[in-house]
């Protein structure tokens, strides 16, 4: 084992340092983080361009029209990656460590395990089980094809279909980073290029007149309520990519390389797809492209888009379930470091195994998913910008944090922050008092300032103040 | 402090830390590349580039692009 001129060692030939290499929380040194801003670009693409973002779109259009959907759907995801990136991308750039890690600080080691294990798992888990589904439809779509009989949208086929892309995600995530990567980097153009031909071919079997006359599908009656519920729906999907952008953006070589591909990547990827589900519902009727791509595009061209289509849905498992399991490890402390990649990925797997059974289910609650992962996803987001840029000026302690309880600096009683905790608190009953997406309830000042922003306001604020006051002193010395 | 007590100081912060990563359970090897790592990112890499705090310019360009996007987003609706 030896050292190059820039500090980097080939840990591969030692299996435990290989090991703790691609599966642990080494922090990154200049020679390995290797991503230029192109290279971070693409990964961001593959990520936002999955097929989810079509049924955002379609979503949206329930509540507005083509041209205010748009708005929307730029408004709510700029609002919402700005806060996302600055709480994660720019901190693990810096030190090259995911942000869990990091927000050891914030949470304390106990309380980032109460967070991953709670809404961190329980968010990834349900997209998973999103893609699954999708992937499934797809599915049922080709054989529907195949044996020219309707399988329907719903039934055993989408299942089968779910079940046999959560089997290949399992398999590429247990093959490790650089499968998803290769992956990742077929994948992602192929389907940029598929979604772009999407929409001229939306165009060209519609009209834009149509499009923009066309009136959303099932809106309230007060249009400004509609408008601000769809922005607040984008702002959600903007901030859910808070659990993966710290261990991505951790392996990009510079801020620049980091922040703008996170922010802008993200963002017109994102509006392109979303775009598509957005014209598909309010034209065709359906956002999901394996519903009407076939019965529009001919059976060849519309068996080989949803066969491309359910292969993004595996690669986007794969990435999000890869970031999560390494919070999952990392969170864990001792309990589940010795247990195998393998296993542990699999474990993950079995309630959006289980989720493939109820597809109806799945779709029918999207949007209540999306805001309330959002309404605790902001929080965290507010918690972690105040901490990263405004209690800590930017630095941590590597040492200290990678010591956790046995250090001085990110130490709590039982392990836990309860500023932070409190906070998190805090912002989330904030976001549901002033938008409960459960039962649609909103408070005036709702379609004033929507709700995921002063949610992280308020999160930010308190974990503040309550952060000066229990450790006020603690701050100062660490900042010296 | 002379470079010599410096040398010296950190030599016992690096074997503290890998110490105390072994009582925890963490392999001998795994603590000794963790420590290794910090040690290049505080010496080596301190003044990179790469190490560098997002600076208050940075921060308001983003801020402002994202304000922007809000504001055209605004017009498109307005329109």
């Amino acid at each position: 084992m030896s050292a190059d001129g820039r500090g980097v060692v080939d840990v591969t030939s030692d299996p435990k340092l290989s090991k703790e290499y691609l599966f642990g929380t080494f922090p990154l040194l200049k020679g390995e983080r290797t991503w230029s801003a192109r290279d971070f670009t693409w990964v961001n693409t593959a990520l936002a361009i999955a097929t989810w973002a079509f049924l955002v779109g379609g979503s949206t259009a329930l509540l507005v029209g083509f041209q205010a959907g748009v708005a929307a759907m730029l408004i709510g995801n700029a609002i919402g990656l700005c806060f996302m990136v600055l709480a994660s991308v720019v901190a693990s750039q810096r030190w090259g460590s995911e942000q869990y890690t990091l927000l050891r600080g914030a949470f304390g080691v106990v309380g980032v395990g109460v967070l991953v294990f709670t809404v961190i798992l329980i968010t990834e888990m349900g997209w998973s089980s999103l893609l699954a589904v999708m992937a499934g439809r797809a599915t049922s779509q080709v054989a529907s094809t195949m044996v020219g009989a309707d399988l329907g949208q719903y039934g055993p086929v989408v299942t089968i279909g779910g079940l046999l892309a959560i089997l290949l995600a399992w398999w590429v995530l247990s093959r490790g980073p650089v499968t998803i990567g290769r992956l990742n980097s077929v994948i992602a153009p192929g389907l940029a290029v598929v979604t772009v031909g999407m929409m001229i071919f939306l165009i060209a079997n519609t009209s834009w007149d149509a499009l923009l006359s066309a009136s959303p599908i099932a809106p309230f009656d007060d249009s400004a309520l509609n408008f601000v519920i769809a922005v607040e729906f984008n702002v959600g999907v903007g901030v859910s990519w808070y659990p993966v952008m710290g261990s991505l953006s951790r392996l990009t070589r510079s801020r620049k390389a980091a922040l703008w591909p996170a922010f802008g990547g993200l963002l017109i990827a994102t509006m392109v797809a979303q775009m598509v589900g957005l014209a598909a519902a309010l034209t065709l009727g359906d956002s999901d492209p394996t519903v009407w791509m076939v019965p529009f595009g001919g059976s060849i061209l519309g068996v080989i888009v949803l066969i491309f289509i359910a292969f993004a849905n595996i690669t986007s498992m794969s990435s999000i379930v890869y970031s999560t399991i390494l919070a999952i490890r990392q969170s864990s402390g001792r309990l589940l470091t010795k247990v195998p990649w393998k296993v542990l990925t699999a474990a993950f797997f079995v309630l959006p195994a289980i989720m493939t059974f109820f597809p109806q289910f799945m779709y029918e609650q999207f949007m209540i998913f999306v805001a309330l992962s959002g309404a605790f996803l902001t929080a965290v987001c507010g918690i972690a910008l105040v901490d990263y840029f405004f209690l800590r000026k930017q630095r941590f302690d590597l040492r200290e944090l990678h010591l956790g309880q046995r250090g001085t600096l990110y130490s709590y009683p039982l392990g836990i922050n309860w500023a932070g905790l409190v906070a998190l608190a805090a912002g989330a009953t904030f976001y549901l008092w002033i938008y409960n997406p459960m039962t649609l309830e909103t408070q005036p000042l709702f379609l004033v300032i929507s709700a995921s922003l002063p949610a992280a306001v308020v999160a930010g604020v308190v974990y503040l103040v309550a952060s000066k006051l229990l450790y006020g002193k603690r701050l100062s010395e660490a900042r010296q | 402090m002379t470079p010599t007590d410096k040398s010296a100081a950190d030599s016992g912060i690096s074997e503290r830390f890998q110490s105390q990563l072994i009582e925890s359970g963490m392999q001998p090897a795994v603590a000794a590349e963790l420590e290794r790592r910090i040690g290049v990112i505080e010496r080596e890499e301190f003044d990179d580039e790469s190490r560098r705090p997002l600076s208050g310019r940075e921060i308001a360009v983003y801020v402002g692009v994202t304000v922007l996007a809000v504001a055209i987003g605004a017009l498109v609706v307005a329109l």
